[in-house]
């Protein structure tokens, strides 16, 4: 069976409060991604699609944006395509609450295989069968994914093709919502042939050799600042190959210069015969960085404006003074976590990046932990010499 | 993050109450002892795991032993949760709204809430100092003694634990390094003093190898000697065995001739006993033979009695036979008469209901036939009428609708006059209304320069006001801050001038554009009617294209169905179509319908006749079939009866046949029985001599055979007396031998006294040299343990090498996080401060002169935090927290209490409008005051009354 692979698809979404010509072309940005996808299908001869969370961006959504993703599914459907959906942080709803997702569900357009927990407290998974193979959902498992992954693993037949929608993504430490550790996706080799995660908006795969979880990130920009690469996945259970093909979305330029003006009037004259022999995109959206003198007060706002003006869909203008315009964090808008800190600077002291990442994600927590707790002695010292010799071999 | 509900149960002067909030800014009302803080606290306690500040005993409502704070929030990811902790227990539960799955444990639960709400929980340095503004502190902790902002912002960094690992963990490690390394050296030397020279070893222990191998040489021919003289002696325990062996054969073989003799002299004796037996037996044979004879005629009379007896027995059961079958032949003729009866009854009822089944069948098929009739004319009826009828309607809506169309395509030509007029029009229009635009971005971008400039200057005076009233804080110590207060003033007066100047040439520009905004909504409104009514006119062009080419295509479908009507519709034929009325079609119709009802009386009539008659031959059918089964089974019975009769007859003949014979066979029984009886008699006087005969028989029998043993007996004994005297020979020999062996065993014994001296030698110079291997071995381990020590040494220098590069990099991490961060939320914060103030300055946040000092900078240069305006230090404390908490966390939440206290009435002001700049970028802040300074700015307002 061939089966493609999308998630956190956010149809709906308004960026900007739904204010103005951007807003509404960004609203139907997330359509076009999604009809795109649709057309791949068609043409390639998928036999199921599978979208692991998120359709919706909101859980409460306009008869507009119901229609124009049924319009979407009646196509999958008329094509001979099969819909399964899993339910995402976004659009599930509460315990009881009924959502659109099951109005569809109604309509025939889709197959949401349910969870559900039992008068003991049990989870009861009942799976959605095509062709043989069986389609299990956990849906946004949140704070109990770990406790719903053990229930599922035990359910699951090794000798039955089994496929796992899950609205989450791997993710090491505890600093994401809804996220999952590589230990429990351990748990699903050999039970799981293919295990749909979404939740992220960009790809990744675990793991790393011989994966079985992906997460193929969202269609088009949830928001902007987003830079990653957009893929949905086209998985073969008849040999087990997988393939990445990029999502249709929203152009993005990302541009950084630096000015040499003095002052505020000379700064609009040397913007503005910079912008005039720029090439810019129509309708695209357009990311700038300005490296420029101390001394100046420009307009962003104007700026922006120019840009749109010249073209650009949306600008995003934003000024450095002491930075150097390299510092490629600036343009990226993720948050800097202590520990990515602390591995900017082992690297920077002459460790590989292969050591640095071990000695931040491995020995530093343990070594503050037993800090804070005051353990000293062999259990300390062994940490130490444990970590010691592994950076000699690292050397 | 946000939170919705908050219950309290138990906590402090809160016995029961919910508190809900909602998204935005939330103000918790209310005079002192009101309560305000608890809220505050219980939250801290139950979402962010704080440590609450009272006591168990000040924490319980009065009268109390135990209470509860649950809190209903909304996590990162859009989803609701509820957190419930206990006090005093301290117990805590996580689950989602609506599910009935708890997550326990304090670790495991704040974990968990850690991610829902942005990585805030359990630090109390962030909580406090990030999230939590109380009093006015979040102005004044920039301003304290460098030694407090540096334990305040390192714990929120979380950079001391960097200091204490270098000093405690890391300073432990490399000291047990060192110790190891000590002790490994001194390990070094003691071997180093025990070893010895390799070559003086090895000369030893070849000297020792020689003379062992060479004792070893003799001490092996000794032992092969032995071995040989061994053998021989072996040889000859064989020999002396064998002989011992032969004594006892001999005199086994003598006992066996003595028993041979006697018992040749047994045999004699019986020999003569039997000769006697003879003489007796030739006595008693005339009476014996008699007695044989006797025995063998009874014999034979005998078996010829029991012939016949059994031939009798038969007689008698053949005779009771013949009696029963002639009593069950009666009965089967009885039965065969009253079959015979019954069947011709039978036979006439079937002929009778044959002839009536034939009548019915053949009227059925003519009430079919009818039937069928009618069907075939009723289908072709309704199949006319539905082509009829919908012919019809098409023919008529073809017919309307090509007449509405006509009168709608009139239109097109009228309106396609006015469009061209329109849209020249039009052309004049966006030309003025692109002018105009252009002019009105112009304007709107000098009217927005003009108002930053104003704010700033308004800022400049504010500044220079305050330093004209003396109220600066920094004023407090005026022998230290006057000669600067003094440059600051010569600060203000060059730039206010400077603004003040571009503030005039950007009106004058501006008054160019005052009647701008009229033209342009004159010009915006023309065009969008002239749009309006052109779009209006196309509209109306297309659309009557459209109904002119319907029209067409309508009327020659009209035509068209009209002419397949009259075809269709025979009554009409010959009447042109359109002119067919709703006359002639009601007529045509309502007499096919009466057709229709006749048709289906009709049949009605055939269906009801053809059911009796269907049914009654049914019934006739079954009766016919249950007579014919009767008859049948009749007839089966009876042929059954007369075959019986048949073997009985046969039987009864071949019965009587047989007891004629067995009659005349049993004649002679009675005169057998007779004559047996009196040779009975006879045997039983004969029998003591017949038994006296055989005994003597016997005896001489044997008399043959005694003489034969006799014979054999005596050559056995010959065989064995030569036997005997053979054994004896060997014996004689095997003596001999015997004296050989005593000197073999004296040479042995010799030999093996002189292997003894020789082992003793061997093993005394095996000693010797095992020693000598044994010393050069230990020598080897001492290199080898040598090696091995220095090899650890080298580890241990480089392991220390290495742990003290690391400690170095540990020691630094701590400030490097510092400098990385305050950069950034510098930056961020510079950012915030533009937007709340319009001012062009830059927030610095350095450490390079004092812990994280803060200063702004613009062209004229630095100004610190404590030299700034009142005002000032608000936007500027006010930015750096608002960029700290985005930079710190992803929670989005923050509360201020009493954020005015102890503030002046210029701070109060400033903070009331800078405040709400910072708090509508969060998702919820709580703000818990006294002062309703703050109530416009709130989207829900609590309001709690003294208790």
């Amino acid at each position: 069976m061939k089966i493609l692979h999308c998630s956190d698809l956010h149809l709906g979404r308004r960026p900007v409060g739904g204010i103005g010509e951007y807003s509404g072309s960004r609203f139907n940005d997330y359509f076009y991604s999604f009809h795109h996808i649709a057309d791949y299908a068609v043409q390639n001869s998928v036999d199921t699609v599978i979208i692991s969370g998120d359709i919706f961006d909101r859980r409460e959504i306009t008869p507009e944006i119901l229609e124009r993703a049924e319009q979407v599914f009646i196509k999958l459907k008329e094509s001979g395509i099969a819909a399964v959906i899993a339910e995402g942080n976004h659009d599930r709803g509460g315990s009881n609450d009924s959502t659109w997702l099951n109005y569809l569900v109604h309509r025939k357009l889709v197959h949401m295989p349910s969870v559900t927990i039992n008068e003991d407290n049990n989870y009861i998974f009942e799976p959605v069968v095509i062709d043989g193979i069986q389609f299990y959902s956990m849906g946004y498992p949140g704070i109990y994914i770990e406790e719903m992954s053990r229930s599922l693993v035990e359910v699951l037949d090794s000798e039955k093709s089994n496929i796992v929608l899950v609205h989450t993504a791997v993710s090491a430490n505890d600093h994401y919502p809804g996220t999952v550790t590589p230990g429990v996706i351990d748990l699903f080799k050999g039970k799981a042939l293919y295990i749909a995660g979404g939740h992220f908006h960009s790809y990744h795969q675990y793991p790393e050799k011989e994966p079985y979880f992906f997460v193929p990130g969202s269609p088009e920009y949830w928001d902007i600042s987003e830079r990653d690469d957009k893929f949905f996945i086209v998985f073969d259970t008849a040999d087990g190959t997988h393939d990445k093909i990029n999502t249709s979305r929203r152009k993005r330029i990302e541009i950084q210069h630096s000015f040499t003006s003095k002052s505020d009037i000379e700064f609009e004259h040397e913007f503005d015969s910079w912008l005039s022999v720029l090439a810019v995109e129509k309708d695209s959206v357009v990311i700038c960085l300005f490296r420029i003198e101390d001394s100046l007060y420009p307009d962003g706002p104007a700026c922006e404006k120019k840009i749109e003006s010249a073209g650009a869909l949306k600008a995003k203008v934003s000024f450095a003074y002491d930075r150097p315009v390299s510092d490629t964090g600036l343009l990226n808008e993720q948050a800097v976590t202590t520990e990515s800190i602390e591995l900017e600077n082992f690297t920077g002291s002459g460790y590989s990046a292969e050591t640095a990442v071990k000695i931040v994600n491995t020995y530093l927590p343990e070594l503050k932990k037993m800090q804070i707790e005051d353990q000293s002695g062999d259990i300390a010292f062994e940490l130490v010499d444990r970590m010691i010799e592994e950076l000699i071999r690292g050397k | 993050m946000r939170i919705n509900k908050i219950e309290l149960k138990n906590f402090r002067n809160h016995k029961e109450a919910v508190f809900e909030f909602e998204r935005g800014i939330n103000l918790i009302l209310g005079d002192n002892g009101s309560g305000k803080t608890s809220i505050l606290d219980a939250i801290s306690f139950a979402l962010f795991n704080m440590t609450l500040r009272s006591n168990a005993g000040e924490t319980l409502t009065v009268n109390e032993t135990s209470g509860y704070v649950k809190v209903s929030f909304t996590g990162n990811d859009n989803n609701f949760y509820i957190v419930t902790r206990k006090f005093p227990a301290g117990t805590v539960s996580l689950s989602e709204e609506g599910v009935n799955k708890n997550i326990t444990g304090v670790t495991e639960v704040y974990r968990t809430i850690n991610s829902l709400i942005g990585n805030t929980a359990e630090n109390p340095a962030l909580f406090e100092n990030v999230i939590v503004a109380s009093q006015n502190k979040f102005t004044t902790i920039f301003d304290a003694k460098p030694s407090e902002r540096e334990a305040v912002f390192n714990s929120v960094f979380g950079t001391e634990i960097y200091r204490q690992m270098y000093r405690g963990i890391l300073k432990q490690s490399y000291d047990v390094y060192n110790t190891q390394l000590t002790f490994a050296g001194g390990e070094l030397e003691s071997r180093q003093s025990q070893m010895k020279d390799p070559l003086e070893l090895k000369k030893v222990r070849d000297a020792a190898e020689k003379e062992y191998s060479s004792a070893e040489k003799v001490y092996a021919e000794s032992e092969k000697k032995i071995e040989k003289a061994e053998k021989g002696i072996r040889d000859f325990e064989k020999i002396k065995t064998a002989k011992e062996k032969l004594l006892i054969e001999i005199k086994g073989v003598a006992a066996r001739i003595e028993e041979k003799k006697k018992l040749i002299n047994s045999i004699d004796s019986d020999l003569k006993t039997a000769e006697a037996a003879v003489l007796e037996e030739t006595k008693l044979k005339p009476q014996h033979d008699e007695y044989e004879k006797v025995k063998s005629q009874q014999e034979l009379i005998t078996e010829d009695i029991n012939v016949l007896e059994k031939t009798e027995k038969e007689f008698n059961t053949n005779k009771d036979k013949i009696a029963e079958h002639e009593k069950e032949k009666t009965k089967a003729e009885g039965d065969i008469k009253r079959l015979n009866q019954q069947a011709e009854s039978d036979t006439i009822t079937a002929e009778g209901l044959k002839a009536e089944i034939v009548k019915l069948s053949e009227s059925i098929n003519t009430l079919q036939k009818d039937k069928s009739m009618y069907e075939t004319e009723m289908l072709s009826l309704r199949k006319r009428k539905r082509a009829f009828d919908e012919l019809h309607t098409e023919y008529k809506s073809a017919r309307d609708e090509s007449a509405k169309k006509a009168l709608l395509a009139g239109r097109a030509e009228e309106s396609s006059a006015g469009e061209e007029t329109l849209k020249r029009e039009i052309a004049v229009c966006e030309t003025e209304y692109t002018e105009l635009e252009l002019l009105k971005t112009k304007r709107d971008l000098l009217n927005s320069k003009i108002t930053r400039f104003n704010t700033l200057i308004t800022e400049l005076e504010s500044a220079e006001r305050d330093l004209s009233r003396q109220s600066c804080p920094y004023l407090k110590e005026p022998c230290r801050n006057i000669e600067h207060a003094g440059s600051l003033s010569g600060y203000f007066g060059p730039r206010k001038k400077n603004i003040a100047e571009k503030i005039a040439g950007l009106e004058a520009e501006c008054a160019v554009y005052k009647d701008l905004d009229i033209r342009f909504k004159n010009c915006a409104n023309n065009k969008s009617t002239k749009n309006e009514q052109l779009a209006a006119l196309r509209k109306n062009i297309h659309e009557a294209l459209k109904y002119r080419k319907e029209e067409s295509e309508l009327k020659q479908k009209t035509a068209e169905y009209a002419l397949a009507l009259a075809k269709l519709f025979t009554g009409l034929n010959g009447k042109d179509a359109a002119a067919v009325s709703k006359d002639d079609y009601d007529g045509a119709a309502a007499e096919m319908l009466r057709t229709e009802s006749e048709l289906k009386t009709r049949i009605a009539g055939i269906n009801e006749s053809l059911n009796e008659k269907q049914s009654d031959h049914q019934k006739k059918e079954k009766a016919l079939t249950d007579i014919l089964k009767s008859i049948e089974t009749a007839e089966k019975n009876a042929s059954e009866i007369i075959r019986l009769i048949e073997v009985y007859n046969t039987e009864l003949k071949t019965g009587i046949e047989l007891n004629r014979e067995f009659e005349k066979k049993i004649i002679p029984l009675a005169g057998l029985k007779k004559q047996t009886a009196e040779y009975a008699l006879r045997l039983k006087e004969l029998e003591p001599a017949d038994r006296q005969y055989r005994s003597a028989a016997q005896s001489a029998a044997g008399k043959n055979r005694l003489h034969e043993r006799l014979a054999s007996e005596k050559t056995n004994v010959n065989v064995i007396t030569e036997k005997f005297k053979k054994i004896n020979e060997e014996y004689n020999t095997a003596v001999y031998n015997a004296g050989e062996h005593e000197k073999l065993l004296t040479l042995c014994a010799g030999l093996k006294s002189e292997l003894k001296e020789q082992n003793n030698r061997k093993m005394s110079l095996k000693s010797a040299f095992d020693i000598a291997v044994q010393a050069e071995e230990i020598n080897s381990r001492l290199l080898r343990e040598i090696e091995e020590k220095s090899e650890q040494i080298n580890a241990l220098k480089r392991k220390m090498e290495i742990a003290e590069t690391f400690r170095e990099n540990i020691k630094m991490l701590g400030p490097y996080i510092s400098e990385r961060r305050t950069k950034m939320i510098a930056a961020a914060a510079t950012d915030n401060f533009h937007r709340m103030t319009g001012r062009a300055e830059r927030i610095l946040w350095e450490n390079n002169t004092e812990p994280y000092l803060v200063s702004i900078a613009s062209a004229a240069g630095k100004c610190r935090y404590n030299m700034l305006s009142g005002g000032e230090q608000v936007a500027v404390a006010l930015s750096i927290r608002s960029a700290l908490a985005s930079e710190m966390t992803d929670c989005r939440f923050a509360i201020f209490d009493e954020p005015t206290i102890n503030l002046d009435a210029e701070k109060r002001e400033a903070l009331s409008v800078s405040l709400y700049d910072m708090l509508k970028n969060l998702e919820q802040a709580l703000v818990v005051t006294h002062d309703a300074a703050f109530r416009e700015m709130a989207t829900k307002v609590i309001e709690l009354g003294r208790r």
